[in-house]
């Protein structure tokens, strides 16, 4: 991945017909373990290098992208990536790529130890947990328990000037365990942390594991009813995803299809809600100089006390709307299907999402529901209604909650409501937060959301 | 190729490796995205890499790299033996891997129309007429995007037990998402399309039928009205037959969820469903998206019957859960070894070098049976007809999801009006169970499924009727 061959593709690029060219590079190097049933133990390695080339003909984009660092495959995948832009049609809003800028400096984001990485040291995290939890009650069985590690290195560089670099580390710890008590099961019941540094504790993990899954086994009895409910940051990240974060991208807006559109200014949410979007946040798994066209990263509200404060842009959404990028353009797979960033075009996605802590403690806010529930995970929020935030899904777990205590679980009931309407209902917001994935989040009450049990 | 991985093969032997797969990968991939009328890619990729998969004393070692070089490929099987000894003193009962007639072949892709010979711009004007078409069928229609891709990927594949295939796959795919906003409702409506027998898709699916179809959907559930939730009868479209199959039944199907405890663990051999049903699980439908010649293991796909006539008989297999299965029977329950398959069914399946064969379901469909469409509706007096999915999921306690695009309330054995925002839940196996009837007629369907990594499949069946469904809605 030398900056040479870059800087000759680019020259190239510019000669063979293209009016501008971006070269996207990047060099991952990770190890991972997972361990099923506590008992069968797999270990994988992989080392993916890839440049995807951007190259943009009379407003016509054309892109390809090659796992080779030749100048042969250069050549390939460039001339592949010029005549993919003939074929096109021209985007008429095109502007063009970005511009050279000044980049922040974001703290933490490489361990030197994870670098130079020792496949045992992470092997040993995953021997830990099971043996932990093979202490607990025997009502707890492992399921999955995995943990990884990795080091990511990327340069973008494009023919009007940018040149950037990135690097990162990453480590991972799951752990997935069911709780069987004769003929009954609970579904998965999971826990997870990762950061850039060598600095996750397992032990909360295993702790809260074995915890959750007591608690899901006793059964409990609901009804049909619109009730409050406490939406466990787990399944909180997955409605968000699939409905306002969706709406909240510059493509939503250039396209006119957001519920928001024209709504900056005005009040979308209850008052305790405010939601920052931060490609700048130490230790952030979505954090960076740059984001993956090399425009700099940038912490930006977007929800403050309530009121909509604007939306998120890559570079092509943002000029096109006479914005400008909020340095959100990125090439991860939001949505899960795999796929590698060089093999992805950029587009508007989140950088690292935060919900603002509250001022009240989990334990407070669970005291004060007299009649309520509490919902950790769910199944099928992907088959939300992203424009008009409409979702119907399986909870998976779902706690009942009397008189301020949780008394059970009720398998087999479903959630449902529109999250842009209860998004107005949120009446307690947690001091306590999770890290989940790219998401800080913290535990959310809202009042009026449809329960429908077995 | 062939010499690179004879080579690397006998290297991982020499350093005492009790088995060692070699994979090797080169594909040509095109993609295109539409919004609106506008094209924001075109890309032609090239994707080429490799994985070495070992067992070293009872524990896994995999390793994928993007550089393919011999040099590089022995170093990665080196590398793969290191890691799987390092975890070598955690494994409490060794892998092993059900045995397998060795394969020598070299298939070729058997193609109606190869993509690599229709141009771009044919492709992307195709994708723009169906995007204009949609725009144009009813002005509440407010944004469509298409996604196309189309693959063509060589592999070589040889591992210790002697089998060494090269394989052409191609897969060429379709899925275009709309939605209509009329004052404040919103809906949307998906429509997706696979073929692997080449740049068919649009001849057996015409995009003037699928502007129509969708266009339809899009309107008249703007005029929809929220479902009751409650626990209500229900047919089922053979698309909500078939995500339902794959979601809720198939992935408790797939050896390794099950091994892990999924419900259907205690329930091998025993029924699972009422008689009318039968799940098929079929890798050899010439053409279909989810049809190949040999796994990821150089097993060659077949046709699996999972349930009969209600009765679980056989789980989806990899070489490693089939032998697992096996061993657990032959230890617990021999008797369950003559009415219950554990030999390996064809199942391992990896989207490309970069991650493990892991089990994955083919074109998974419940066989259709003697009931006409009027039949099925003419016993319901108040109850819903599902007709098209948008997404599902399931959990290994057997719950599952399945949201619903379009709907409608059936009264007094007549289809009434449109329902919007639904979604269905349920215990599968109850909800099996509770299957009361199954329709004559058959669709099979293409779509994606994603465990931790993709997999192009199909899945159908006829409509049936169900006694039982939980459907989510105002409480």
């Amino acid at each position: 991945m030398d900056e040479e061959l870059i800087n000759w593709a680019i020259d190239k690029g510019l000669e063979w017909g293209a009016d501008e060219i971006e070269i996207f590079s990047t060099y991952v190097d990770s190890f991972g373990i997972e361990v099923l049933l506590g008992m069968f133990p797999k270990t994988s390695k992989n080392i993916d290098s890839g440049a995807g080339i951007r190259v943009i003909k009379d407003k016509k984009i054309g892109f390809s992208y090659t796992t080779s660092f030749t100048k042969e495959s250069f050549e390939k995948a460039i001339k592949e990536a010029i005549s993919s832009a003939s074929a096109s049609v021209p985007l008429k809003d095109w502007v063009s790529l970005p511009e050279p800028d000044k980049y922040p400096e974001v703290r933490n984001l490489v361990d030197s130890k994870l670098v130079k990485l020792d496949p045992d040291e992470i092997m040993n995290i995953t021997k830990r947990i099971i043996s932990m939890l093979s202490e607990k009650d025997k009502r707890i069985n492992p399921l999955s328990i995995s943990s990884g590690a990795g080091y990511s290195k990327t340069i973008i560089a494009n023919s009007r000037g940018v040149s950037v670099q990135n690097e990162k580390t990453l480590i991972y710890v799951g752990v997935g365990v069911m709780g069987v008590e004769s003929s009954k099961r609970t579904p998965m019941i999971f826990e997870f942390d990762s950061s850039t540094l060598f600095d996750i504790k397992v032990d909360p993990l295993v702790e809260t594991v074995a915890e959750e899954t007591l608690l899901t086994l006793k059964e409990a009895k609901g009804r049909n009813e619109k009730a409050t409910v406490i939406f466990h940051p787990f399944a909180f990240s997955q409605l968000l995803t699939y409905t306002l974060i969706e709406v909240l991208s510059g493509d939503y807006v250039k396209r006119g299809v957001s519920p928001y559109i024209d709504k900056i200014g005005e009040t979308i949410a209850s008052e305790i809600l405010t939601l920052i979007d931060d490609g700048t946040l130490e230790k952030g798994l979505v954090s960076g100089k740059s984001d993956d066209e090399g425009v700099p990263m940038q912490r930006k509200i977007l929800i403050e006390d309530g009121e909509l404060k604007g939306f998120y842009f890559d570079n092509y959404t943002g000029k096109a709307t006479g914005n400008a990028s909020t340095g959100n353009g990125l090439r991860y797979e939001m949505h899960g299907f795999s796929t590698t960033p060089y093999a992805n075009l950029p587009k508007p996605q989140p950088s690292n999402l935060i919900i603002k802590e509250g001022d009240e403690k989990l334990e407070e806010i669970i005291s004060e529901v007299r009649n309520g529930y509490m919902l950790i995970n769910l199944q099928g929020a992907h088959s939300s209604n992203t424009e008009s935030g409409d979702f119907s899904v399986a909870a998976a777990p779902l706690w009942r909650i009397e008189n301020g205590e949780i008394v059970g679980s009720l398998p087999g009931a479903m959630i449902s409501g529109n999250m842009y309407q209860l998004l107005k209902h949120i009446t307690h917001i947690s001091k306590e937060t999770k890290k989940i994935f790219h998401m800080v989040l913290p535990y959310i009450a809202i009042e009026n959301v449809n329960v429908v049990v077995k | 190729m062939e010499d690179i991985i004879e080579e690397a093969l006998d290297y991982g032997k020499e350093m005492n490796a009790q088995y060692v797969e070699i994979r090797l990968q080169k594909g040509s991939i095109t993609s295109i995205n539409i919004k609106d009328r506008n094209v924001q890619k075109t890309s032609i990729g090239l994707d080429v890499g490799g994985s070495i998969r070992v067992l070293y004393n009872g524990a896994w070692g995999i390793v994928s790299i993007t550089n393919i070089t011999k040099e590089e490929v022995l170093k990665a099987v080196k590398e793969a033996i290191k890691i799987a000894r390092g975890a070598s003193n955690m494994v409490k009962m060794p892998v092993r891997l059900s045995e397998v007639k060795p394969v020598q072949d070299k298939v070729k892709a058997e193609l109606v129309a190869n993509p690599a010979d229709v141009s771009g711009e044919e492709k992307i004007s195709t994708l723009l007429t169906l995007s204009d078409g949609l725009l144009k069928f009813d002005n509440r229609i407010k944004s469509v995007e298409i996604d196309y891709a189309d693959m063509y990927i060589t592999q070589y594949y040889g591992n210790t037990d002697q089998t060494y295939v090269e394989q052409e796959k191609v897969y060429v795919w379709s899925r275009i998402v709309g939605s209509a906003k009329e004052n404040e409702v919103f809906t949307s409506a998906r429509h997706e399309l696979g073929s692997t027998k080449g740049y068919i898709i649009w001849k057996e699916d015409p995009p003037g039928k699928i502007v129509e179809k969708m266009g339809k959907r899009l309107t008249s559930q703007l005029k929809a009205k929220p479902p009751k939730a409650g626990v209500w009868p229900a047919v089922l479209a053979p698309e909500v037959v078939g995500v339902f199959t794959h979601e809720a039944f198939g992935h408790l199907g797939e050896a390794d969820l099950a091994f892990s405890g999924a419900v259907t663990l205690q329930k091998i051999g025993q029924k699972v469903a009422s008689e009318h049903v039968t799940i098929i699980d079929d890798g050899t439908i010439p053409g279909a998206f989810g049809s190949f010649a040999y796994d990821d293991e150089g097993v060659p796909a077949q046709k699996t019957v999972l349930v009969k006539d209600g009765i679980l008989v056989s789980f989806m297999y990899n070489r490693e859960f089939a032998a697992k299965f096996e061993d657990f029977l032959r230890m617990r329950f021999p008797q369950l070894l003559e009415v219950f398959n554990t030999k390996p069914t064809g199942n391992a399946r990896a989207e490309n070098f970069r991650y493990e064969p892991i089990i994955r379901m083919r074109n998974t469909y419940i066989a259709p049976k003697d009931y006409t469409f009027e039949e099925l509706l003419e016993d319901i007096k108040f109850g819903y007809y599902f007709k098209a999915f948008r997404g599902g999921q399931a959990n290994l306690d057997g719950t599952f999801q399945v949201g619903i695009q379009e709907a409608y309330e059936i009264i007094n054995g007549e289809i009434g009006n449109p329902v919007r925002n639904v979604s269905i839940s349920g215990n599968t196996l109850e909800t099996l169970m509770k299957v009361d009837a199954v329709g004559k007629d058959f669709e099979l369907h293409s779509g994606r499924c994603g465990k931790g990594q993709l997999a192009y499949d199909g899945d159908g069946g006829p409509h049936i009727r169900d006694k039982k469904i939980t459907v989510g809605g105002e409480a």
